[in-house]
């Protein structure tokens, strides 16, 4: 199994895992909207998962572009950059002061991402399948060569 | 005297609806002839001079459709300075609202003090609510199915009616229901039982941190702060004796005063290893203020000279507020930040910001926000704990306000700031004492929380003031104050078909004595579908007062220029919006500009807005005076926030009425004479003029002003025997409490008594420092006079006249 | 030592006084609190003067005088005659500068939480259990801690235990123990049966497998 093909299983397992999570964020985002928690609760408990999500998002980017896989790189590219403007301006994390103000903000942004996350498992599922096919029949025509 | 209600709004109401007043202006009053609409409907024209004494006026009158109230009575109209919407004819749709381009919003007082001459608030011992929604019962219910059940008036639900209404089981006697309290105020006390309680009540708990650092003992501040607490022991509120006080002092290391039971006098202990913070002594830390009365007096008066050679720089105020969360546990209470140099030490460190090179440069928006978010985190958590701060800056030091003021802001405290203050500076530290004892004996409203309900269709889409935002749709505030404010924006989601709807707010608190009450206030307010009807409805008091609020708070979150550009625009579409729909040019050009009588000072109020400290553009505003008047802005009641804070008050001393500065016959309150413009043009050279703006007071002398005059007001010979500058104004008529003036000395007599009336209509809550400025006098102090003119053009806006052609030629293109 | 204090009215159980208490005690007692709430519903004037009511770590010690009941949250180390003298303390004082007072049908809840100064002084000096003070109260036989009556919470909430007094308990008694020496009876059987009936099991057992295989035979 080629280095590629071990690549797109670990960003499908990964993309599983941000997927549950940007749900996790939605969740309670509507709850704080019915008043089921408080905002400072909110936000420490998002804060904890906020920076590793961009790390893990950023370290997939990354794996990607060394392994030349242009296609998916060039779909994570616009959360990437997102993710890196919002650090730049300091804005990344929630604040319980705020958080009202922007609810519907954060909801829609966070919607965004489910459906991004979504298309993302798709498409690495796709690819891995595409990849494992391609070097199976490669072998099987090396194998046959001989 | 009417129960809770001012005397002017009686009489006001009493008269009809407004009574035009005249003066030697130039104002033409026109009739409407567009539509059916009533004569009284009046248009002013915009020109001339704005009529500053339609800012004294009531908010144009609330007419309910008849059989609105169940029961007759005078209190049902919630009086304004608890509760005043900005329109008093709510339109039905929404579409007509944004066709009018009129704000929709509330500002509240929910806690407001009882005022001289006011009644207390009726208390009701039984609550009634609705099933469904939860609103109280209130005036304007209608009983139903004989008087059984009641209708709610928010959700239309039928409830029944409880026993208690009619019958005194106590007693054992038939009750009269019509004459309940909660039936007859629109603003009532309830008291909570055990439901509404989480924990026994709170008593009042302050603790102190006190800069004693290097600089802070160069200004002399310990040694006011010592004494005015001191003299403030007995105001402090401690009616069951349970109050508890506690004082850190800081400088680079924490001192803790321990006052044990059985002793007198206090020992301090000093923490230096700041890294973990830990309380020295689990007990008398803090302490009861009626047991170590002693000891605290001591404490105090020591104070100063403990740390008179203090040579300490640093500041630990992070590891102290850890510290003081740690003591006051989940008891809560109120912390009351004292600095006078930057915190240096620990999580939440300030670095200096540089601002000479940005103010007046966009940059500037950046200097208000704050650098760090520790305040703000530790804010949130403590609101959690009923812990709410106040923040107290002393002295010229960069402390970074925009950045520990977080603690106040987010908590529902108060943010004070003392630029000039030095302990040799006698009206300086007047100012200070005063304010701040009055301040410390403010009965609070202790683990309080505000609720405002309204009528379905209606929605409070953002709040603006000093609180924590705890749900959608619930303030905390930890320890509310009497006369913060706060004002709500509202949307209208559905169309309205009832002819009224209805405001509740409900703030439920523990009142400084222990007992758990709630305050309820209803309002109510007719519905129209006629644009002219909203329009001529307009509260502009209310409308100036909720937009500097809304553009403050963009200032905050986004740049000034943007505050000022939405402010002036919204100007320019009401009146726009107002031509185009309500006059016979709807569509053309026009050389004279139309508006509703209600908001002939809505232009006026929008430049003032745009002059003061808060919002003015230009480079000589430091971002911690901005600062400082931006909070103002957030919590001043509507009617001390527009007038005199925004708008000052300018009266000439040489040509007073005889009748002014001496209470009135019926009445007994002290005569006010009359206005003058804020303009350049009122002061002449033979004058002298008095100008307050609430926090200040300027004097203003000509050049040829008459000896006598000198003489009768302040003692002096001749005006250039006046010092320029700061001046104690002396009271020279022998006796406050009206025995009537000392000879050759009436006109300070009746000044005084005139100063005494404005401060009173601010509810005490500055004691302005009187400056004398000299119309050949030095440059500055004319300077900063000449900002509060808000007629005339100064380097930041255009003068009035300038600002209304301005206005006129936009409004003729259709630029808005 | 003493956790926490509450004072009510045993008529209906309104809250006059408490402790104010510190963050920790706040967050551990809140189901002990309420389970002292849940004692205050069951008394009535023929509950027991003075009770320790068991519950997890703790002790809920109440006394009653003069329509109030004064209760207490102790650890189970502290010892039972300190925590009755300390409540005797707030009873004394309560009683003389309130005691008229408690009646009023229009009180509010926490009426009198002024008194709570008082309280947190009288629990300060009761802190130490250990100190010289109160060795000596210790000694002085105050109290007949034997004589109080202990119950556990879980029995008394749940199971339908009551506080009532002992005289109204002695007639209660009698005609349970009708029921008693039924039940006895049912039971020395059920015990005759379990003795008995596995070897008596087996034996059968053993028996129809002999049986069978004769048969199979």
């Amino acid at each position: 199994m080629s280095f590629t093909a071990f690549a797109y299983i670990l960003a499908l397992i990964v993309a599983g895992i941000l997927l549950f999570g940007a749900v996790y964020f939605v969740i309670m985002l509507t709850d704080l909207e019915c008043d089921y928690i408080n905002p400072i609760d909110l936000a420490n408990n998002l804060n904890m998962y906020v920076m590793p999500e961009m790390a893990t998002q950023l370290v997939l980017f990354v794996v990607f572009l060394l392994m030349g896989e242009w296609m998916t790189m060039l779909l994570n590219l616009p959360l990437v950059a997102w993710n890196v403007v919002k650090v730049v301006n300091n804005r990344q994390f929630y604040d319980a002061t705020e958080v009202f103000r922007t609810l519907s903000k954060h909801k829609r942004e966070n919607f965004v991402k489910v459906g991004f996350y979504l298309l993302c498992f798709f498409y690495y599922l796709y690819s891995m399948i595409m990849t494992l096919v391609n070097e199976s029949t490669a072998d099987y025509h090396a194998a046959s060569a001989h | 005297m009417p129960q809770g209600y001012p005397p002017q709004l009686a009489t006001a109401q009493a008269q009809g609806p407004m009574a035009p007043q005249m003066s030697d202006l130039s104002q033409q009053f026109s009739q409407m002839g567009v539509g059916a609409n009533p004569a009284e409907y009046q248009t002013a024209v915009l020109g001339g001079k704005p009529q500053l004494s339609a800012l004294d006026e009531a908010p144009p009158a609330i007419k309910l459709p008849p059989n609105s109230t169940c029961v007759p009575s005078q209190f049902v109209i919630c009086p304004p300075s608890h509760k005043r919407s900005t329109l008093n004819a709510i339109p039905r749709t929404d579409k007509l609202l944004k066709k009018t381009k009129l704000p929709f919003g509330l500002v509240i007082t929910p806690f407001k003090s009882q005022e001289q001459g006011e009644d207390p608030l009726p208390v009701v011992a039984e609550i009634v609510r609705c099933r469904r929604c939860r609103a109280y019962i209130n005036p304007f219910v209608q009983f139903v199915e004989g008087g059984r059940r009641w209708k709610c008036i928010l959700c239309s639900l039928s409830n029944d009616v409880p026993l208690v209404f009619d019958y005194d089981s106590a007693t054992q006697t038939q009750k009269d229901r019509w004459q309940r309290a909660d039936l007859n105020y629109s603003v009532v006390e309830f008291i909570a039982p055990l439901e509404y309680m989480v924990r026994p009540p709170m008593p009042p708990v302050y603790v102190f941190i006190i800069d004693v650092s290097y600089a802070s003992v160069q200004l002399g501040a310990p040694g006011v702060i010592g004494q005015t607490i001191l003299s403030a022991l007995d105001r402090i509120p401690n009616a069951d004796l349970r109050t508890k006080v506690a004082f850190v002092a800081v400088d680079s290391s924490l001192h803790y005063f321990q006052i044990r039971p059985n002793s007198t006098e206090p020992q301090q202990m000093v923490v230096g290893d700041l890294d973990d913070v830990f309380l020295p002594s689990p007990t008398d830390l803090l302490l009861n203020l009626h047991e170590c009365r002693q000891g605290i007096e001591c404490l105090l008066s020591r104070l100063e000279s403990m740390f008179k050679s203090n040579h300490s720089v640093g500041n630990a105020l992070c590891p102290a507020i850890q510290s003081a969360q740690k003591l006051l546990g989940a008891l809560g209470g109120k912390i009351i930040v004292m600095l006078a140099s930057p915190p240096t030490i620990g999580e939440g460190k300030v670095e200096p910001r540089t601002e000479g090179k940005d103010l007046g440069t966009p940059r500037e928006s950046d200097l208000l926000r704050p650098q760090n978010t520790w305040y703000k985190t530790v804010a949130a958590e403590c609101s959690r704990t009923q812990i709410a701060f106040d923040t107290v800056f002393i002295g010229q030091q960069p402390m970074d306000i925009p950045t520990v003021s977080g603690l106040a802001r987010y908590t529902g405290g108060s943010v004070f700031y003392y630029p000039s203050f030095m302990a040799t500076r006698k009206p300086e530290v007047d100012r200070f004492a005063q304010e701040f004892a009055n301040h410390l004996s403010a009965r609070v409203a202790l683990e309080s929380v505000l609720r405002v309900r309204a009528s379905k269709g209606l929605r409070m889409a953002s709040y603006y003031g000093n609180f924590f935002l705890r749900s959608l749709d619930l303030l905390a505030l930890p320890n509310g104050l009497p006369n913060h404010s706060y004002a709500v924006d509202i949307e209208i989601e559905e169309n309205l078909t009832a002819p009224v709807v209805y405001f509740q707010t409900a703030l439920l608190h523990t009142t400084a004595y222990g007992e758990r009450r709630i305050r309820v206030a209803t309002l109510a307010l007719p519905t129209t579908d006629n644009i002219h009807t909203v329009f001529h409805h307009a509260d502009q008091v209310a409308i100036a007062s909720l937009l500097s609020r809304k553009a403050v708070d963009r200032a905050l979150v986004a740049k000034l220029e943007d505050a000022r550009e939405a402010l002036q625009h919204k100007a320019l579409e009401i009146i726009g919006a107002f031509k185009t729909e309500c006059t016979q040019s709807s569509s053309g050009a026009t050389t004279q500009l139309q508006i509703p009588r209600a908001l002939q000072l809505l232009p006026f109020l929008t430049l003032a807005s745009l002059k003061h400290t808060s919002l003015r553009s230009g480079n000589n505003v430091p971002s911690a005076m901005r600062m400082s008047a931006i909070n103002s802005i957030l919590t001043l009641p509507a009617e001390q926030g527009v007038q005199p804070y925004t708008v000052a008050r300018l009266y000439s001393l040489h040509d007073l009425p005889p009748q002014a500065g001496y209470p009135d016959e019926q009445t007994g309150i002290t005569v006010l004479p009359p206005r003058l413009g804020l303009s350049a043009e009122s002061l002449l050279p033979y004058g002298a003029y008095l100008l307050h703006d609430g926090s200040d007071t300027f004097l203003w002398f000509g050049r040829d002003v008459s000896p006598a005059l000198c003489q009768s007001l302040l003692n002096m010979q001749d005006v250039r025997m006046i010092p320029s500058g700061v001046i104690t104004f002396p009271d020279l008529s022998g006796g406050s409490s009206g025995d009537g003036p000392v000879a050759g000395f009436e006109l300070n007599f009746q000044v005084n008594n005139i100063l005494r009336r404005l401060n009173d209509l601010c509810h005490n809550l500055w004691k302005p420092v009187t400056y004398v400025c000299k119309e050949d006098g030095e440059p500055v102090l004319r300077m900063w006079m000449a900002q509060r003119l808000a007629e005339d053009m100064d380097t930041s806006a255009p003068s009035y006249q300038q600002f209304l052609s301005q206005i006129r030629d936009k409004v003729n293109r259709g630029n808005f | 030592m003493v956790k926490s204090t509450i004072i009510a009215r045993v008529a209906d159980g309104l809250p006059l006084a408490a402790s104010m208490d510190d963050e920790q005690a706040e967050s551990e007692l809140a189901g002990y609190k309420s389970q002292a709430k849940a004692v205050f519903k069951k008394l009535n004037a023929q509950s027991e003067p003075m009770c320790s009511i068991e519950s997890g770590p703790y002790y809920l010690h109440y006394l009653l005088d003069q329509s109030v009941c004064y209760l207490c949250i102790c650890e189970k180390a502290f010892p039972r005659k300190l925590a009755f003298s300390y409540l005797d303390e707030l009873a004394k004082e309560f009683g003389t500068s309130y005691g008229d007072e408690v009646d009023k049908t229009s009180l509010r809840p926490y009426a009198f939480i002024k008194f709570d100064t008082f309280i947190q002084k009288t629990k300060r000096i009761y802190e130490d259990s250990r100190a010289q003070q109160n060795m000596s109260k210790l000694n002085e036989d105050l109290r007949d801690v034997t004589q109080i009556m202990t119950k556990n919470m879980e029995d008394l909430l749940w199971r339908g235990d009551s506080l009532d007094r002992m005289s109204t308990l002695s007639s209660k008694l009698r005609d349970q123990s009708e029921k008693y020496r039924k039940d006895a009876r049912r039971v020395n059987l059920e015990a005759l049966y379990r003795k008995y009936g596995i070897p008596a099991a087996i034996v059968l057992g053993f028996l129809l497998i002999l049986y069978l295989r004769y048969k199979l035979f």
